[in-house]
């Protein structure tokens, strides 16, 4: 321990003495790690059931149908069309309704153009949204036609200068609505549609949807009871059912039922998860070679400070360990930094390419979770520790003693 | 105590090759003082360094206490260095970083597993030797040349190292300060401690048991 203290000592008044290169490592290192908390949590989005798509493995989507001639069939599950096929899939808990489209919100004197979801009740028990304050609406609010609406904390903060605006109201379509409940920002990449939406109404509401240019997209929870391959078979029996009904010939197959998570697992989704890593590669490989080189010239600095405690009796491990303490503490002060900043950058880098209209619509990544901080930022830390200061601090308790203290620091 | 047996020193580089130590034999005994003299050069320092274990001599043995120190591995060499011998140097080298109780502490940290309380009472100990007690807070840079050798000579004592190498531990100094060191390093001798010092100055030398004169990188 007493050991750790002398290193941290000694770390700390070379970094006082250093000032220049302290400031470009720490700088360097909370640029870095910036982007590698960004990549990390993005590369842990594609690679997980990330929420609020928890049960992507489980849900089972029905939003495209073509007919035999490969033409998209349109607007067949509307509001009477779904309690048809609702009623076929009973053996299913939690069925959602899902459509979305841009709205016009006024709200605290401010209009925008905002991404609006129409759903119902069960949309809320699908998908694992993470409820700051207030509560999702529930089936009997939706039959009582209670104007409530859930939006985004990111939304919130837009519209009503807080992230707690419970109680605040919204008008669009000519009725105002009570906001109920505020959600945590999330990710364009775990939405549950293609584009995200920052508002949610009861689907009593929808407008839309009588128009025959728009289609519900229906989502099915498949119980944890029922096996996998059973759930596909009753939605696919369900559908034809239903089609068959109607007179419509469906392209439809057992094949085409997919679960969430495999109608996401694209090619182009790969491609990000493994160009991703590369991209983590190169985010610490770059900066690690630039400290790297610099780092080589300061060490030499503290060469005879590290030949004086060789002589009394620390070995080249303790030396190495010595150098790096160094090259840690600011590595570790610059990640935690870059990390606690990686949010905030890239909202406002966000905001300044993509202007002010559309900043409580865009979150590249929504927030940091600590298991990207613990199981990612950690480890990766260390590394870039390594690869930045190890060959330096090698190098240093490589040399000859005896030279270093007759005044040859080359 | 320690026994030289043919130890040759050579520097290469790609153009030139030098022979600082030719073949030297020499043996200090328990409790000897011995001072080592000779022009600029001639390999006193490099005797001194190979003595310490702080560089390898090209051929020859070296024992110290009747072990083969040549074969050792680096965490040996660390080790025999901290258990066994204590260094002095011209320009004291202290870590500034450090103050003078963590200066002085520091052979402890890499040695045997001696209590804080223990560690503690042998820093103040030798820091009253040196009649430096009073100042555990100082930095390097607040002493005086004669006070960072003091803290340089506790130090090379705090882990009772059965020898002492200095190597022109007055070089820096005035002339009052040398003789105030050199009276240091006299009592220590006659407590037991082995030395052996390099130095430029023959009245100092003259104190000593016995003056080692090298030239050319051979023993006269």
């Amino acid at each position: 321990m007493k050991i750790i203290i002398q290193y941290l000592k000694t770390a700390w008044y070379n970094t006082l003495h250093n000032k220049g290169y302290a400031i470009f490592c720490f700088l360097g290192t909370v640029l870095t790690f910036i982007f590698v908390v960004l990549v990390l949590q993005l590369i842990y989005i594609f690679a997980s059931n990330y929420p609020p798509m928890s049960n992507a493995d489980r849900i089972i989507r029905l939003d495209a149908f073509q007919d035999i001639k490969g033409k998209e069939i349109r607007a067949e599950i509307h509001v009477t069309g779904v309690s048809v096929l609702m009623e076929n899939l009973k053996k299913f808990d939690n069925i959602s309704l899902y459509h979305y489209n841009y709205i016009s919100i006024r709200a605290n004197e401010r209009l925008h153009s905002t991404l609006t979801g129409f759903v119902n009740a069960d949309f809320w028990k699908i998908y694992d949204f993470d409820f700051l304050y207030g509560n999702p609406f529930t089936k009997e609010e939706c039959i009582n036609r209670k104007p409530v609406v859930v939006i985004t904390e990111s939304m919130s903060q837009a519209y009503f200068n807080t992230k707690n605006g419970i109680g605040k109201k919204i008008t669009f379509q000519g009725k105002e609505y009570e906001v109920g409940g505020i959600v945590k920002n999330i990710s364009y990449y775990s939405s549950p549609t293609e584009e995200q939406c920052t508002v949610w109404v009861p689907y009593v509401f929808d407008k839309f949807i009588p128009n025959k240019t728009y289609k519900y997209i229906v989502d099915v929870l498949v119980p944890s009871s029922m096996s996998m391959h059973d759930a596909k078979e009753n939605v696919f029996r369900s559908v034809n059912y239903y089609f068959e009904n109607k007179d419509i010939k469906v392209d439809f197959s057992l094949q085409k039922v997919k679960t969430l998570k495999e109608s996401l697992a694209t090619k182009e989704r790969d491609l990000f998860q493994y160009g991703g890593m590369i991209a983590l590669f190169l985010f610490l490989l770059i900066p690690a070679l630039n400290i790297l080189l610099l780092g080589n010239a300061h060490t030499n600095n503290r060469a005879e400070e590290i030949a004086i405690r060789r002589a009394f009796g620390a070995g080249r491990l303790s030396s190495f360990l010595q150098i790096m303490s160094e090259n840690l503490l600011l590595v570790v002060a610059g990640s935690i930094a870059g990390s606690l900043l990686a949010v905030p950058v890239i909202e406002i880098v966000q905001q300044l390419i993509m202007g002010d209209s559309t900043m409580e619509n865009l979150s590249l990544v929504g927030h940091i979770d600590y298991v990207v901080i613990f199981i990612g930022v950690l480890p990766t830390m260390l590394v870039f520790s390594l690869l930045s200061g190890g060959l330096p601090a090698y190098l240093i308790s490589k040399r000859n003693i005896a030279y270093i203290l007759k005044g040859d620091s080359k | 105590m320690i026994k030289i047996e043919n130890i040759t020193k050579i520097f290469r580089t790609k153009e030139v090759e030098t022979t600082a130590l030719d073949r030297i034999n020499l043996q200090v005994a328990q409790g000897e003082f011995v001072s080592i003299m000779g022009p600029s050069g001639c390999g006193k320092s490099t005797l001194l360094n190979i003595m310490g274990l702080l560089d390898q001599p090209t051929e020859g043995a070296l024992l110290i206490n009747d072990t083969a120190v040549s074969g050792m591995k680096d965490k040996q060499l660390a080790h025999f260095r901290n258990q066994t011998l204590g260094f002095i140097f011209q320009s004291f080298h202290l870590i500034p970083a450090l103050n003078v109780f963590d200066n002085v502490e520091l052979p402890m940290l890499y040695g045997k597993n001696i209590s804080t309380k223990e560690q503690r009472q042998r820093v103040l100990e030798v820091l009253e030797k040196v009649e430096l007690s009073h100042r555990l807070k100082h930095f390097p840079t607040q002493l005086s040349g004669g006070q960072c050798q003091r803290v340089a000579i506790a130090r090379a004592l705090v882990s009772k190292p059965e020898v002492i190498l200095a190597d022109e531990p007055t070089g820096n100094l005035d002339s009052k300060m040398g003789i105030e060191i050199l009276e240091l390093l006299l009592t220590l001798n006659k407590e037991g401690t082995t030395i052996v010092m390099v130095t430029h100055d023959e009245r100092i030398a003259q104190q000593t048991h016995r003056i080692v004169r090298l030239l050319d990188g051979k023993i006269q």
